[in-house]
């Protein structure tokens, strides 16, 4: 397979981006709702937000789901 | 605005109660997923299915809910989740991993045309990332960033080669590391590849 210019563009932005990263899709998901809440004072702020942070900087579906996450949220409040 | 601790408590009575917040809890996922997940990868999209998923799931899990975010967000997170899995299998039913299989197995070729600038220097920096990729990376790392690349979201490469998107994701993530560190080992940084290919990269066909 031979790359194409977009694709090794994201190849190259993949590898200069890559930073240590303990967190796995399984534990960014058992914390995503907190991460979405955690501006919100009365909840427990998350101990690893750095690391969650870390994790959706790096893994596309993860990012997709949080923001698909956000929009259905601010759907979801006009009753 | 829906009272999450209000639906919660309700969900948890019996009787007429509990089914008007069960009304209630699907009118809000089936507003949020509607709006969030229609045309996502292109597709058509039920919301209807996924909801009822989604609701039994809940519905099921709620001695799970710790009470450390708000109901609602603990439940459309659980609605979500199902809805992007199924939507994200759908887009990659028609796709299978033989498709990334090339005569020379799961290789990955860059290159970079002689015409452009600083040819030098671009030049060395691909052949030393095709070095890597060909020697450091094994076969399976290769095998999911050509189909990672192509487009596959990690969970259609996982539903493809019967594994879980963590493991696909750790997968990707230790040949990047390996991509990484390599090419500091040769002694060019990533983020020397990346201003020196920031543009005028060569269309490879």
């Amino acid at each position: 397979m031979r790359l194409s210019q977009q694709q090794l563009s994201e190849l190259i932005e993949m590898v200069a981006a890559t930073r240590s990263d303990s967190m796995g899709c399984d534990d960014c998901a058992q914390l995503l709702d907190r991460f979405v809440d955690q501006s919100h004072s009365e909840h427990e702020p998350i101990r690893d937000i750095e690391e969650v942070k870390r994790h959706l900087e790096q893994c596309k579906c993860c990012q997709d789901e949080l923001q698909a996450l956000l929009t259905a949220i601010d759907a979801s409040e006009f009753a | 605005m829906i009272d999450s601790d209000s639906l919660q408590r309700r969900l948890q009575a019996e009787g007429i109660e509990r089914d008007d917040a069960i009304v209630e809890l699907r009118g809000m996922l089936l507003r949020g997923l509607s709006t969030s997940l229609n045309n996502r990868y292109g597709q058509a999209f039920s919301a209807e299915d996924i909801v009822q998923d989604a609701l039994i799931k809940i519905l099921d899990s709620m001695d799970q809910f710790q009470g450390r975010c708000q109901f609602t967000t603990w439940a459309m997170t659980i609605a979500i989740r199902i809805g992007m899995s199924a939507l994200r299998r759908k887009y990659h039913q028609d796709v299978s991993m033989e498709s990334f299989r090339g005569e020379d197995g799961y290789r990955i070729e860059i290159a970079v045309a002689n015409e452009q600038g600083d040819l030098g220097e671009r030049s060395l920096m691909i052949a030393k990332l095709q070095q890597l990729i060909d020697t450091d990376l094994t076969d399976k790392q290769r095998m999911a960033m050509r189909a990672f690349l192509a487009g596959m979201s990690t969970d259609g490469i996982a539903d493809r080669t019967g594994t879980n998107r963590n493991a696909v994701y750790k997968l990707i993530h230790d040949a990047r590391v390996k991509l990484k560190s390599g090419l500091q080992r040769l002694g060019v940084s990533a983020d020397d590849v990346q201003e020196a290919f920031g543009y005028g990269l060569t269309q490879a066909r």
